[in-house]
């Protein structure tokens, strides 16, 4: 009886804290709000439209598929990867992009976004989720979410580094080369350094509660970080080498 | 006293729909596509009562799972929330949607392909064969038009079609 009482009262707090970040995102200060927030005002400041976000988004997806070894040029897995992809980008909060999504030629474990709306993950971390639509959804949401917070964009409007571009398009040397050097920070970000941990924790956040909004089950990007984190040291070491400890980022989904 | 197990179920359950319900009766919200219809009923294949225009306020009046009862001046009907942002899109970006008879791709032709400029760099960087595997991806995309989405979610009742 004390038992049950207890469990009851857990769960009694448990219905309030949720209950209390349902609203608390809603009507209180939310700080992934505020972040986007600040976001807009950087971009007011200095201006990446989405013209120049698809010529930098289509610049990045080109060294990601050179970097990966090309495209896995399967027709049905591709065809897949979009009917799932473009299911969750209906109910996205950019609804002006394109999204595009792809397969790349490797075995290595990973997947990337680029500004505009390419989205790519490898062939191995396609065959790892096998037939599960969930957890490929989780996976996609993530990067989808990168997307449309600007985290990408982000990075070159703190280093203003198309400052004094006109136009992209006449493709002056001088141009070229700050836009050569927009395209190169991004890619580093992806392929080196990695965003920073808070910025992967609100992609697995946002990522998680697009694939729930669109009907897929919750916990589908939770489940691939834990078929990752159970596989062992062999890919391991190499799985997410940019991103924040798969522990971690387990932790902070919620169990379901 | 042992906890019934279907009890922890429900909980659960119960826990998971408090923490992903983004709307509450009271709130704001705003339509985010160029134009997004009021419905008659909480249902994806209901009567449009409205058609609303990009970036317009709605008043959430009542909430159903996933769909909302929302008023915006003298309309009136129901949305579901995968249709609505909770903050206001920028106005500007109503320029930035493609007529939808381009979003609306054929086989053939892919909703804003790569540009002259990516292109250029991908010349310019010697990464010639990726920039055609970038755009064999464009092709393979634009194929998975609108109505084949809508055809997916029908199928596997997902979204408004749960």
């Amino acid at each position: 009886m004390k038992r049950g009482g207890l469990a009851f009262a857990v769960l009694a707090l448990a219905v309030a804290v949720g209950t209390c970040l349902a609203q608390f995102s809603l009507n209180g200060f939310d700080p992934f709000k505020a972040a986007k927030d600040v976001g807009s005002l950087v971009k007011g400041t200095v201006g990446i439209g989405l013209k120049e976000e698809n010529s930098i988004g289509g610049a990045v997806a080109i060294e990601i598929v050179a970097r990966f070894g090309g495209v896995w040029k399967d027709a049905a897995a591709t065809q897949r990867v979009n009917l799932i992809g473009k299911s969750l980008t209906r109910y996205c909060d950019r609804q002006e992009l394109n999204f595009k999504f792809g397969l790349l030629n490797s075995d290595t474990i990973n997947a990337f976004s680029a500004p505009g709306g390419y989205v790519f993950i490898t062939k191995g971390l396609y065959d790892l989720v096998g037939d599960n639509d969930d957890q490929l959804a989780g996976v996609l949401g993530h990067e989808i979410t990168h997307v449309t917070q600007r985290h990408a964009l982000k990075i070159i409007e703190r280093g203003d580094m198309l400052s004094g571009v006109s136009d992209l398009a006449a493709m002056k040397s001088d141009d070229f080369a700050k836009f050569s050097g927009a395209v190169n920070s991004v890619t580093t970000t992806l392929f080196e350094k990695g965003f920073d941990p808070k910025t992967e924790y609100a992609a697995d956040k946002g990522g998680r509660a697009l694939a729930a909004l669109t009907g897929y089950a919750p916990g589908g990007l939770r489940a691939v970080l834990i078929r990752l984190k159970m596989g062992g040291a062999s890919k391991a070491s190499a799985i997410f080498p940019t991103h924040p400890p798969l522990a971690k980022r387990i932790a902070r989904l919620p169990d379901e | 006293m042992k906890t019934p197990a279907r009890f922890w179920l429900a909980a659960s359950v119960l826990c998971c729909a408090s923490a992903l319900l983004a709307y509450d009766v009271g709130d704001k919200a705003y339509t985010k596509k160029l134009e997004t219809n009021l419905l008659e009923e909480p249902k994806a294949l209901a009567h449009p009562v409205a058609k609303i225009d990009f970036a317009a306020e709605l008043n959430v009046e009542q909430v159903n799972g996933a769909w909302l009862l929302v008023t915006t001046g003298d309309n009136r009907g129901w949305v579901f929330a995968g249709n609505v942002a909770d903050q206001k899109p920028s106005a500007d970006h109503k320029t930035d949607f493609l007529p939808s008879s381009a979003s609306e791709t054929t086989t053939s032709i892919a909703a804003r392909p790569l540009d002259d400029v990516a292109k250029n760099y991908g010349d310019q960087k010697g990464l010639g064969e990726a920039k055609e595997d970038v755009e064999w991806v464009e092709q393979q995309s634009a194929q998975v038009n609108d109505a084949a989405v809508t055809e997916y979610l029908q199928a596997k009742r997902l979204g408004e079609y749960k």
